[in-house]
């Protein structure tokens, strides 16, 4: 078990942004600012970039934190481990939300 | 992300006139299927959606899909026959423009409207355009709108349709009627309605109505042609419903290919820069310059929202 999505949050991958993002990534550029994943909660939209909507999209309750970083590591060639300590405090943040089930 | 930018919009408001001059069964599927393929999260089914006899069919293309569908009804007797067969609740709206005329307010109809409804198992919300025709009503319809226990009353933007063309330069409100408004809708009146909940698409208005208008939610500026897109009766896609500007028809195209449109890419850059009659706001940060769709109608403000009567 891993984290999971709440079921109540309307969310999508926004697919000609994330193509946008990832030709940047590879250009060098600093994409951090482009939303590719929109969800709505409590009526607010809100978006995710590329990075943390990578990880959004892991938290199906089938990958673990370990798992998820590995996934990371091997899309942006990164050392799985030095992931680990972001994509905890990044799912913390969403736990913290309210978007992403208590383990 | 403070303006966020999305490759299809996520609400869509949708008019389907009644049906002897709406679009075909297999049409309204075709839109149906495309804002389903074009990943929309809401939808407002508008005008007669209820009069017409595919509207089972197209919530059957949308349903699945997860779409948030709101209906509107002016809850004749052919719409209350269409929410009677509805087969599962969907969160609906009657039209107090259609229930309530400006000249001779009859809330009893209205009521036998929610009553009708409710007996149903629905449990109907309502929607005004307000029209200058409507302000000195909007009063008495809040506090009513309280008294019933209505789950929501939206006050929507102002779809520029051939509901409202006629009159319509007399019928657009001004900055000089929001000052009339505020006068008539005290701070205690304002206290007094907290508990009804409101969705208010105006920013002059919701400061007016909130009761709280420091406490703005997260505001980016005008969506048109972002997150907010119109279907007109043909088909047509449209920034908002305000806006009377076509990317395309959505017969012949997709979502995503209107969205990419040369167009529409223009709509937003000429949203992103500040109207003329903003220059030295110090609210701009806050507005955005408000509706830009309805600003376009009158050159005298040069590009401001037209409830607003000078940069602040």
């Amino acid at each position: 078990m891993g984290p999971k999505r709440h079921t109540d949050i309307f969310w999508r991958v926004e697919k000609q942004r994330e193509t946008q993002a990832l030709e940047g990534v590879e250009r060098g550029d600093d994409c951090s600012e482009i939303g590719t994943v929109t969800l709505i909660s409590g009526g607010q939209m809100h978006q995710l970039n590329l990075i943390g909507g990578m990880i959004w999209n892991l938290c199906d309750g089938q990958h673990s934190i370990e798992e998820i970083s590995s996934e990371l590591a091997l899309e942006f060639e990164a050392d799985s481990e030095e992931l680990i300590d972001d994509v905890r405090g990044f799912v913390s943040d969403l736990q913290a939300r309210g978007w992403i089930d208590d383990e | 992300m403070s303006n966020p930018q999305v490759d299809t919009p996520l609400r869509v408001h949708w008019f389907i006139p009644p049906a002897a001059v709406a679009l075909s069964p297999e049409k309204l599927r075709l839109i149906a299927t495309r804002l389903v393929s074009g990943g929309v999260f809401e939808l407002l089914l508008d005008g007669y959606p209820l009069a017409h006899d595919a509207l089972g069919d197209v919530l059957s293309i949308l349903r699945p899909a997860g779409i948030r569908i709101t209906l509107v009804s002016g809850a004749s007797s052919s719409e209350t026959a269409g929410a009677s067969r509805l087969d599962a609740p969907i969160p609906l709206l009657l039209d107090l423009n259609r229930l309530v005329t400006a000249q001779a307010p009859n809330l009893s109809l209205s009521a036998k409207a929610l009553e009708a409804h409710r007996s149903l198992g629905l449990d109907p919300g309502l929607v005004l355009c307000l029209l200058r025709p409507w302000l000195p009503l909007l009063r008495p319809l809040l506090s009513w709108a309280l008294e019933q226990q209505v789950p929501l009353f939206k006050l929507p933007n102002i779809p520029l349709d051939a509901r409202f063309r006629h009159d319509f330069e007399q019928q657009i409100c001004r900055a000089s009627d929001l000052g009339q408004l505020r006068s008539e809708l005290d701070s205690e009146f304002v206290r007094s309605i907290a508990d009804l909940k409101m969705q208010i698409h105006d920013l002059f208005l919701w400061e007016l109505l909130s009761g709280q208008p420091d406490n703005r939610m997260e505001y980016s500026g005008c969506q048109a042609a972002n997150t907010l897109a119109y279907i007109d009766a043909q088909g047509n896609v449209h920034p908002c419903a305000s806006w009377p500007l076509s990317f395309g028809s959505l017969l012949q195209q997709s979502l995503p290919e209107l969205w990419s449109s040369a167009l529409r890419e223009q709509c937003r850059q000429y949203i992103a820069q500040p109207p003329k009659g903003c220059h030295g706001c110090a609210d701009w940060g806050i507005c955005f310059g408000g509706c830009r769709g309805l600003s376009q109608l009158h050159t005298s403000q040069s590009g401001r929202d037209l409830w607003c009567d000078a940069p602040r």
